[in-house]
C-alpha cells in the first residue's frame, strides 16, 4: 500500500467507519433474524403489536443498504478526497458518519412508527424524506472543502473534484425517486425490470468496485499495468447500454437477454482489476470471497432474467435469494476487503467462514424454496411442513451470520 | 334485550394531519342479529367508521366499544379483528393464486383452529353459497359473483359476531350483486350476527333492518 496516498491516520479512519457500518450490519442483521422468526411462528408477531413484519421489513432493508452497504464506500471516498498527512481530516470524517447514522435512525423511527413510502430500499416518507439527502449534502460539502484545501496545497485533484461534480447529483435525485410520483410503490403498468435496467445499475456496480482500490490509494502489483483493459471494456458495455432499447421492452426481447448477458464478461474483468491492486493481506480472504459471490451474482442474475426462469422466480423467494446473494454475499466480502484495506481490524477467522457458509446456506435455501413455490403457493401461506423446514434452515442461518458480524464488531470497535 | 356488538360514541376522526375531519362526533350502535346499512354518497364517512367498528383504525376522539370491549392498544384491536369481527370489502381481497380453500383457510391459521374443525366450517359455509363444487379451483379462475360469494365465507369461517361488509356489491352487475346481497343476509340471520353494510344503493339500503344515512361525517337515521 502507498503510505502517502494513503490516509495517514488510516486505523482511525477505517476503525469510525468500521464501527458505524458493522453497527448497522449487526443492528440490521438481527432485525433479519427477527423477521425470520416471525415467519416461522407469526403468532409471537402479536407480541410486539403493532410493530408488525411490515414496518420491521424497511428497517432490515434500508439499514442494509444505506447502512452497511453504503458506508464503507463513503469510507472509501473520505479516504480520497481527505489529507492523507493531515490526521485533522477524522474529525469532519467523524461527523459525516455521524449525520449518515443520524438520519438512518431517524428513518427507523419513522418506520417502526408506521410511517413508509412503501417502496422497497426508499421508504422514507414525509419528514424523513429531505434527512438522508441533507446528510449526503453534508458529505459533499465536507468532500468539496477537503478537495478545494488540497488543490490549494498545490495537489493535484482533478479527478476526485470531476467525481464531485458528478456527485453533486445524488443527493437531488435521491430526494425526487423518494416522491410518491416517481416509481409508485404498486406500479400494475410496470412489467419489472428490463434488461437494459439491470446492466445499467450492476455497470454502476461494477464502475465503483472497480474505482475502489485507487480511490483508497493501494498500489498496483508489479507488472499488472493500468486499468486501460478495464475501462475500455467499460465504455463498450456502456455503448451497449445505450442502444438496447428502454422503457416498454419485452424481457423476452433477444437484444434485452444478450444485452444483459454482457455482464458475464465481467466477472473475469473485475477479477482482474482487483488482483491487479496490491491488497493486504487481511483483506484477501474477503477479496476471494467477493469474486466468488460476484460470479455467483452475475450468473443467477442472467438466468434469472431468461424467459420462463424470470416468470416462476418473480415475487418469490427465490428473489429473496438473489438479493442475499448479492448484498450479503457479494457486497458484504466487497467491503470486509474494502474495510480491512482503509486499515479497520480484520474479522475473526471463525466468523469469516461462519458468515460465508451461512449466507451461501441462506441463498440456497431460498432459491430452492422460490423454485418450487411458484406451483405452491397455497403453502406458503398455510405453513406446509416443507416450507416451515426451509424457513428453519434460513432462520439458523441468519441467526449464524448475525453472530459472525457480532464478532467482527467487535473486533473492529477495539481502540 | 339484544346484545350490543358494537357500539361508537361521539366518534370523530381526520386524515391528513388534521386537515380533512371525516368524521364529526358520531354516534352508532349496532345489536346481535341486526343488519344495519349506512347509506350515503362516496367519501361521506362509511367506510371510515367501518374500519373503527372493526378496530382496524383508532377514533382521533370519542369511544368506540366492539363486543363490550374498548380497545385502545393495537394489540387488543389485533385480536378482536382476528376472533370477533369479519370484514368484506368491495374488490373481495382474496389471494388470487390460492384456491378457494386455501383462502377459506387463512382466518384459521389467526384464530389456530384446528383444521378439522376448520374444514368442517369450509363445508359447512360453501354448500350454503353454492361453491363446494369449486373449493380446490383459483380465485383467479372464478367469477365476480363467486368471488364476493368466497368473501362472504371468509369473513364467516371464525364465526364472528359482527361482519362489516364495506360496498359488497359495488363491483358486481345488479343481478349478481342482488344474489350476494341475499346471502350476506340469509347467512347473517342463520349465524346470529350483527351486520354493517355500508353501500350508496338504496334498494340494498332499504331492505336491512334498519338504515342510517351518512352525510358529510355525521349520521341520520331514517
Amino acid at each position: 500500500m502507498n503510505a502517502d496516498r494513503t490516509f495517514s491516520a488510516g486505523r482511525p479512519l477505517g476503525r469510525v467507519v468500521s464501527v458505524h457500518a458493522l453497527g448497522w450490519l449487526v443492528a440490521c442483521n438481527l432485525v433479519g433474524v427477527w423477521l425470520a422468526t416471525i415467519l416461522l411462528w407469526p403468532s409471537l408477531g402479536d407480541r410486539i403489536a403493532p410493530l408488525s413484519y411490515g414496518r420491521w421489513m424497511p428497517v432490515h432493508l434500508d439499514g442494509q443498504l444505506y447502512g452497511w452497504c453504503a458506508l464503507p464506500l463513503v469510507g472509501a471516498l473520505l479516504a480520497w478526497c481527505l489529507d492523507p498527512v493531515d490526521p485533522r481530516g477524522i474529525v469532519p470524517a467523524r461527523l459525516v458518519l455521524a449525520a449518515l447514522s443520524t438520519a438512518l435512525t431517524l428513518g427507523v423511527v419513522s418506520w417502526l412508527s408506521g410511517l413508509s413510502s412503501g417502496k422497497l430500499f426508499l421508504d422514507w416518507a414525509g419528514w424523513t424524506r429531505p434527512l438522508l439527502p441533507l446528510a449526503m449534502v453534508m458529505l459533499w460539502a465536507v468532500l468539496a472543502w477537503q478537495v478545494v484545501a488540497r488543490w490549494r496545497r498545490g495537489q493535484r485533484m482533478g479527478v476526485q473534484a470531476a467525481a464531485l461534480v458528478l456527485l453533486a447529483a445524488v443527493p437531488p435525485v435521491l430526494w425526487w425517486s423518494m416522491g410518491p410520483a416517481t416509481y409508485p410503490a404498486i406500479n400494475p403498468d410496470s412489467g419489472g425490470a428490463t434488461g437494459a435496467s439491470l446492466l445499467g445499475s450492476t455497470l454502476g456496480i461494477i464502475a465503483i468496485f472497480g474505482a475502489v482500490p485507487r480511490m483508497i490509494g493501494l498500489d498496483r502489483r508489479p507488472g499488472a499495468g493500468g486499468s486501460r483493459v478495464f475501462w475500455s471494456c467499460f465504455a463498450v458495455s456502456a455503448v451497449v447500454y445505450a442502444v438496447i432499447g428502454h422503457g416498454d421492452e419485452s424481457h423476452h426481447a433477444a437484444a434485452q437477454i444478450l444485452g444483459l448477458g454482457v455482464l458475464l464478461a465481467w466477472i473475469p474483468l473485475l477479477v482482474v482489476e482487483w488482483r491487479a491492486s496490491a491488497w493486504p493481506w487481511s483483506a484477501r480472504r474477503w477479496l476471494r470471497a467477493a469474486e466468488v459471490w460476484w460470479a455467483g451474482l452475475v450468473i443467477s442474475g442472467w438466468v434469472s432474467f431468461l424467459p420462463g426462469v424470470s416468470e416462476r422466480w418473480k415475487f418469490s423467494n427465490a428473489l429473496v435469494g438473489h438479493a442475499h446473494l448479492a448484498m450479503a454475499g457479494f457486497v458484504t466480502s466487497a467491503n470486509g476487503a474494502l474495510l480491512a484495506a482503509l486499515g479497520g481490524r480484520g474479522c475473526p477467522g471463525w466468523a469469516f467462514w461462519t458468515w460465508q457458509l451461512g449466507c451461501g446456506a441462506m441463498v440456497v435455501l431460498l432459491i430452492g424454496l422460490g423454485s418450487i413455490e411458484a406451483g405452491r403457493i397455497g403453502d406458503l401461506f398455510l405453513s406446509a411442513p416443507w416450507v416451515q423446514v426451509i424457513y428453519a434452515g434460513r432462520l439458523a442461518a441468519g441467526a449464524a451470520m448475525t453472530v459472525a458480524s457480532l464478532a467482527w464488531w467487535r473486533e473492529a470497535s477495539r481502540p | 334485550m339484544s346484545e350490543r356488538i358494537a357500539e361508537a360514541r361521539d366518534v370523530w376522526k381526520s386524515y391528513d394531519g388534521g386537515r380533512v375531519t371525516v368524521l364529526r362526533g358520531v354516534s352508532f350502535a349496532v345489536e346481535a342479529g341486526e343488519i344495519v346499512a349506512l347509506w350515503g354518497p362516496s367519501g361521506s364517512g362509511k367506510s371510515t367508521l367501518l374500519h373503527l367498528l372493526g378496530g382496524l383504525d383508532a377514533p382521533d376522539r370519542g369511544e368506540v366499544t366492539i363486543c363490550g370491549l374498548s380497545p385502545r392498544a393495537e394489540r387488543e384491536r389485533l385480536q378482536l379483528r382476528r376472533r370477533r369481527v369479519g370484514f368484506v370489502f368491495q374488490l373481495h381481497n382474496l389471494i388470487a393464486d390460492l384456491t378457494l380453500a386455501e383462502n377459506l383457510q387463512i382466518p384459521s391459521i389467526a384464530t389456530g383452529a384446528p383444521r378439522a374443525e376448520t374444514t368442517a366450517r369450509m363445508r359447512e359455509l360453501t354448500d350454503q353459497v353454492g361453491l363446494s363444487h369449486r373449493l380446490g379451483h383459483r380465485i383467479q379462475d372464478l367469477s365476480g359473483g363467486e368471488r364476493q360469494r368466497t368473501a362472504l365465507c371468509r369473513a364467516l369461517m371464525h364465526r364472528p359476531q359482527l361482519v362489516l361488509a364495506d360496498e359488497p356489491t359495488g363491483a358486481l352487475d345488479e343481478e349478481t350483486g342482488a344474489v350476494v346481497f341475499e346471502l350476506l343476509r340469509e347467512l347473517a340471520r342463520a349465524e346470529g350476527v350483527a351486520v354493517v353494510l355500508a353501500t350508496h344503493e338504496r334498494r340494498f339500503a332499504e331492505a336491512c333492518d334498519r338504515l342510517v344515512r351518512v352525510r358529510d361525517g355525521t349520521l341520520v337515521e331514517s
